[in-house]
């Protein structure tokens, strides 16, 4: 990913505060997927979804309470992204959230 | 109507238009010389081999390859995604390097054969030319992908532009779409890549081909020595032409081999902010120059040390491309030695620098 | 473990069997197909009164001699030695279980070469058919050793369900038979007479090919195109056979050709996928070269042909040697024993005693916990990893924090069914605490301690 000067630092996701808990909303931070989970005790937590080991499209396992990649079989911690199995080298990096009224905006941490 | 008379009656129709059987007639007539040093014969064959084979597998590429912000995104979908999308880019990157390697091959053994010399100075000129354009296609295309080491040793390479007097900053900048290597930069070393090398490339390559066709091959000074009676020759058609096609055949199969065996890798994405990594350096090709300005830069100090380092490989080339105006013909008494022992010299210096080069940033 | 651990800096010790097998594979191939052509072009000569043939033939046999003799011999005993050295383990599996089963081609070995100096030096000088007798009398004992080697071989890919029954029972002798004609055995002693046929014909046009073709026209003409014939046979059954081999490999081993390099690509970007383009590439060139230059050609055909085909088919085999080995994978011996030499049912109790408590060589006991993961590293990694070098986990685990590694060592210790390593890795075996000294050892190699003067306890590194 390019961090140049005109890179993405936010995104802000219209009426996302309306996720219902246990849930996942993928989105584009700048060019690259992220995603934004609502867990079931209500902690909102937002990260990159792109797999730290060859770059594939991770995604949210609600029932079984990981991030899982289906490529070749990484697992994260979905409340700290860390990489808790597989290939993947490093965690998923977390982004900053605030939720409002309107929405959430998701940050650069 | 058998197929052979319908294929003889539209040969017949094509010839009257096209005059092919001139072209037959030539072909039929062509001879190769043979003689202990004919085994060099066949490598021009086997650049423009490897040349067709990067035509191809690059038009493949460029069916999914994005230039621009998603450069990365999109090698990294040809190489994990897409069938057989690793063996394509393998191929390429790995046909770039033969290329390369048999460029200077078929250089060197044009050069210590004297076949720049009369009538042939414009094969030479001809030539030295189609391997400035492969180097602009080496470097070009090694940015491509944009990951980790594409980035920096393209940043490091663009320091020897910069380095010229005056005019090089403006040089680089231009190359880069700016100050820095971003996503700019990739989309216009693409158009070079993809349209520009090749609308130079290819007259120049046709230009060389029928110069060989017209001049036929040189032989060496030996071998110009002993009577016509003595010379051994073989017919271009069959004889030649199978053994060349022999060759491409092996070429072919050291490419797949070294394909499949060995990968070509795709770093990280690259991150401007990121510190270049530990012994960055450009691709073998291209260390000589780099390794020659890092020395001199060690030996005389700052500006001064980059600019020597730029003239005198600059010297070295411009000596290089001149020689066919200094060892004219096989009359040049001295002059012929003294090319020689130039052309012994410049392999060393290559030589040289570049393992120096790896020994440095191993 | 049981053994000391042999220590190969950047190559690894498998890669010492590798090199000199693969050396030997070359020549031990061509003694058995080459066995079988010297008698049967002296046959042929002897029924034409091809008097040129024989005169070759005699050059041909010498040739012969000294390259089975003396560099098959090497590296054979080479191979000994180095599998002895790497992996003692299997090795005293495999002694154990097939005794002199397996050492009777000791015998065989010494009818080999004494039929070998015989046939050379009695040329002429004795009766053409007792000659050839002896010609016969070595291409039996040859082909009783590939007959004898395959069954080892083919045991450690497959022993066969019949053995694993009675593995660890102390009765295995019981099912020496099964063990010995297991499910890969006909598979590949079919796939590997035919490569022996091959390579005699290769060697033999490289023998040809040194003939000058302007003077000894006819006689280069005929031998060079009986050569190619040689081919035939394995380029019209190698399809079949190797389809037949892969069918008799269990499932799970098999699966391992689509797995692509250390977990990376997947579908077509996969080692079977590779291995499979450069065998048909290289293939169909041979064939090329066999037909257009020597069979077409052969007064224009030269050593330097010869030995690109001979390269090529070097090439060929390498490839396939390479796929089989892949197979193998977790296991030295298939669903017995893993590559580290752990065997499969002891698993448990290694991880209720300890890795260490079981490992009779390992010389500076519990010093500290580098030093403990160090020797855990050498018995359960160092079969197949280096640090530095091949398969170098210094950078396979690089960008890891302590954390992560010691996550990755947890993941390879349970061993869930849905692992992605299952596939080629086996289990790291050995209690918690031996968990946490590996992940140490290892994160001191991935994340060096910065240069604070306090340097990881040294073992000895002779």
């Amino acid at each position: 990913m390019a961090l140049s000067a005109s890179a993405v630092t936010e995104v802000t996701l219209k009426d996302a505060q309306k996720l219902p808990a246990g849930s996942v909303l993928m989105f584009k931070f700048g060019p690259s997927p992220a995603m934004l989970i609502h867990h079931e005790n209500g902690q909102w937590v937002a990260l990159t979804a792109v797999c730290t080991h060859l770059g594939c499209t991770v995604q949210y396992e609600p029932q079984a309470d990981r991030i899982h990649c289906a490529c070749h079989g990484g697992v994260y911690n979905p409340y700290t992204g860390a990489n808790v199995s597989g290939p993947p080298p490093k965690p998923l990096k977390l982004f900053k959230v605030a939720v409002s009224d309107a929405g959430v905006e998701v940050s650069r941490a | 109507m058998t197929t052979k008379t319908i294929a003889t009656d539209v040969y017949g129709w094509m010839d009257e238009r096209l005059g092919i059987s001139d072209l037959a007639a030539f072909a039929r007539k062509k001879t190769v010389p043979v003689h202990a040093q004919s085994f060099w014969y066949y490598w021009g064959g086997i650049t423009l081999f490897l040349f067709m084979l990067q035509c191809f597998t690059g038009v493949l590429l460029l069916v999914y390859y994005r230039p621009g912000i998603e450069a990365f995104e999109s090698v990294r979908q040809i190489t994990f995604v897409m069938n057989f999308g690793w063996l394509i880019r393998s191929a390429h990157a790995w046909a770039a390097n033969l290329m390369m390697f048999s460029i200077l091959v078929h250089m060197f053994s044009v050069f210590f054969m004297k076949a720049y010399r009369k009538p042939r100075e414009f094969g030479w000129l001809s030539g030295m030319a189609l391997l400035a354009v492969a180097a602009c296609f080496g470097f070009s295309g090694y940015l491509l992908p944009m990951d980790e080491l594409s980035y920096f040793a393209t940043k490091v390479g663009l320091e020897i532009p910069v380095a010229i007097p005056w005019i090089g900053p403006a040089i680089a900048n231009m190359l880069r779409g700016g100050p820095d290597v971003t996503e700019f930069t990739v989309q216009r070393f693409f158009a070079l890549h993809v349209v520009v090398l090749p609308a130079l490339f290819i007259p120049l390559l046709g230009f060389h081909l029928w110069l060989v066709q017209r001049h036929g091959n040189a032989v060496p000074e030996s071998e110009e020595a002993k009577p016509a009676a003595e010379r051994k020759s073989m017919p271009f058609m069959p004889n030649f032409l199978r053994k060349d096609i022999a060759m491409w055949i092996i070429s072919l199969n050291v490419l797949a081999l070294l394909a499949s065996v060995f990968p070509w890798p795709l770093g990280k994405a690259y991150d401007s902010l990121a510190p270049a990594p530990m012994g960055i350096h450009p691709e073998w090709y291209f260390m000589s120059p780099f390794e020659m300005l890092k020395m001199l830069g060690s030996v005389l100090p700052g500006e001064a040390g980059e600019i020597a380092g730029l003239l005198l490989f600059t010297l070295g080339i411009v000596l290089w491309i001149l020689i066919p105006f200094y060892d004219k013909n096989k009359e040049s008494g001295r002059r012929a030695r003294i090319a020689h022992y130039f052309g012994l010299l410049a392999v060393f210096a290559l030589v040289a620098t570049t393992v120096i080069g790896y020994w440095s940033v191993r | 473990m049981n053994y000391p651990f042999w220590d190969i800096p950047y190559l690894g010790s498998g890669w010492v069997i590798g090199i000199i097998a693969i050396f030997h594979v070359m020549i031990s191939q061509f003694a058995v197909g080459g066995g079988l052509y010297l008698p049967l072009a002296e046959r042929k000569a002897l029924r034409e009164a091809r008097n040129d043939w024989l005169a070759e033939l005699v050059g041909y046999s010498k040739f012969f001699l000294i390259l089975t003799g003396v560099f098959g011999t090497i590296s054979g005993v080479g191979i000994w030695f180095a599998i002895g050295l790497t992996n003692p383990e299997a090795t005293s599996t495999l002694i154990h279980n097939f005794v002199f089963g397996w050492a009777i081609e000791w015998v065989f070995f010494m009818v080999e070469l004494a039929t070998a100096a015989v046939y050379y030096y009695t040329w002429n000088k004795i009766d053409a058919k007792l000659h050839l007798v002896v010609g016969w009398v070595y291409a039996g004992a040859s082909v009783c050793t590939l007959i004898i080697i395959n069954g080892i071989l083919t045991f450690m890919l497959t022993p066969g369900d019949t053995w694993l029954g009675v593995s660890g029972t102390g009765h295995e002798a019981s099912k020496f038979w099964n063990a010995f004609f297991n499910p890969t055995y006909w598979p590949s002693l079919l796939l590997r007479s035919c490569v022996c046929a091959s390579l005699a014909g290769i060697w033999a046009l490289i023998s040809a090919s040194r003939i000058d073709g302007s003077m000894h026209a006819a006689l280069k003409a005929s031998l060079v195109k009986w050569s190619v014939k040689w081919l035939v046979p394995s380029f019209v059954a190698m399809p079949f056979l190797f389809i037949w081999y892969l069918f008799m490999v269990p499932q799970t081993q098999r699966a391992l050709l689509t797995l692509g390099i250390d977990t990376m690509g997947t579908g077509t970007f996969s080692t079977v996928t590779r291995m499979a383009l450069v065998i048909v590439m290289v293939s169909a060139t041979i064939i090329g070269v066999a037909y257009y230059l020597a069979y077409r050609n052969p007064a224009d055909f030269n050593p330097s042909h010869a030995v690109a085909i001979l390269l090529l088919a070097l090439v060929a085999t390498g490839a396939g040697e390479y796929s089989r080995e892949m197979l193998r994978k977790p296991y030295v011996i298939g669903r017995w024993m893993y590559s580290n030499g752990v065997r499969v049912p002891y698993a448990i109790k290694i991880d209720h005693d300890g890795y260490l408590a079981h490992s009779n060589w390992v010389w500076n006991g519990a010093d500290s916990s580098y030093s403990r993961g160090e020797a855990i590293f050498r018995g359960e990694c160092g079969a197949c990893h280096t640090l530095n070098g091949y398969r170098p986990l210094a950078k396979l685990l690089a960008g890891r924090d302590r954390a992560n590694i010691e996550s990755f060592i947890t993941m390879l210790h349970e061993y869930k069914p849905d692992s992605p390593y299952h596939h080629f890795m086996p289990p790291m075996v050995g209690t918690q605490e031996d968990v946490d000294d590996l992940a140490n050892f290892l994160n001191a190699q991935v994340n060096p301690p910065a240069a604070n003067g306090q340097k990881p306890v040294q073992t000895a590194q002779k």
